[in-house]
């Protein structure tokens, strides 16, 4: 099976049970760890770590948070922003991206590109501008 | 030395019962906290916490922007 990478927004959704879309957001999360095919972008778990200070979560909240999400998402499927990855979020930020295209989301489908992704587990569909096919 | 992933036993693979739990003692803990959640909210946040940065003005030691030089 092709490799997908999980964004943030699949991440905020499972852990929102106001969001439409919880349930089969929570299916994507708990599919992290037992798809071999399902990777998450260290970009992912940096936006989320900053959603959650920016959405008031404290120090010991947080601890708690990201302690869960270390069963929940092993090492080994965890991607490194590593220098080809910033490379390529460059590269999309010169022909790609817009302003519309965050920061972040160009460095996590800069990290598929890089790893070899053809599709990103994301309600967003700018990914599809940014080179890799949405999917949910 | 063994990592210290290996120690606390995190690529021992869970249940897909323990996963769902996880996830669901996750969102009972956050509780509302995502309700307004705006796209675009971390990149915010980031930029605001760098805006003094870009100004040029001095942070305190071990503020934000304190690790970035060597120079100490």
């Amino acid at each position: 099976m092709p490799l997908q990478i999980v964004d943030t927004v699949v991440l905020i959704a499972a852990l929102n049970s106001n969001d439409p879309l919880c349930k089969r957001a929570t299916e994507h999360v708990v599919n992290i760890g037992l798809d071999r095919d399902i990777f998450v972008p260290s970009a992912t778990l940096l936006e989320l770590d900053l959603e959650l200070k920016a959405h008031g979560r404290d120090l010991q909240g947080r601890l708690e948070d990201h302690s869960r999400l270390q069963r929940l998402i092993p090492s080994s499927r965890v991607l490194p922003i590593a220098p080809g990855v910033l490379a390529r979020a460059t590269e999309l930020s010169m022909t790609a991206a817009t302003w519309r295209a965050s920061y972040f989301d160009t460095l996590i489908a800069a990290t598929g590109l890089e790893f070899g992704a053809d599709s990103a587990i994301t309600t967003d569909r700018k990914f599809a501008k940014l080179g890799i096919e949405p999917v949910f | 030395m063994e990592p210290r992933a290996q120690k606390e036993g995190e690529e021992k693979p869970l249940t897909r019962a323990e996963a769902e739990k996880l996830v669901s003692e996750m969102r009972d803990q956050i509780g509302d906290a995502f309700k307004n959640h705006r796209d675009g909210d971390a990149e915010e946040y980031l930029f605001r916490e760098l805006a003094p940065m870009k100004k040029g003005a001095r942070r305190k030691r071990g503020g934000v922007g304190s690790r970035a030089t060597t120079d100490r």
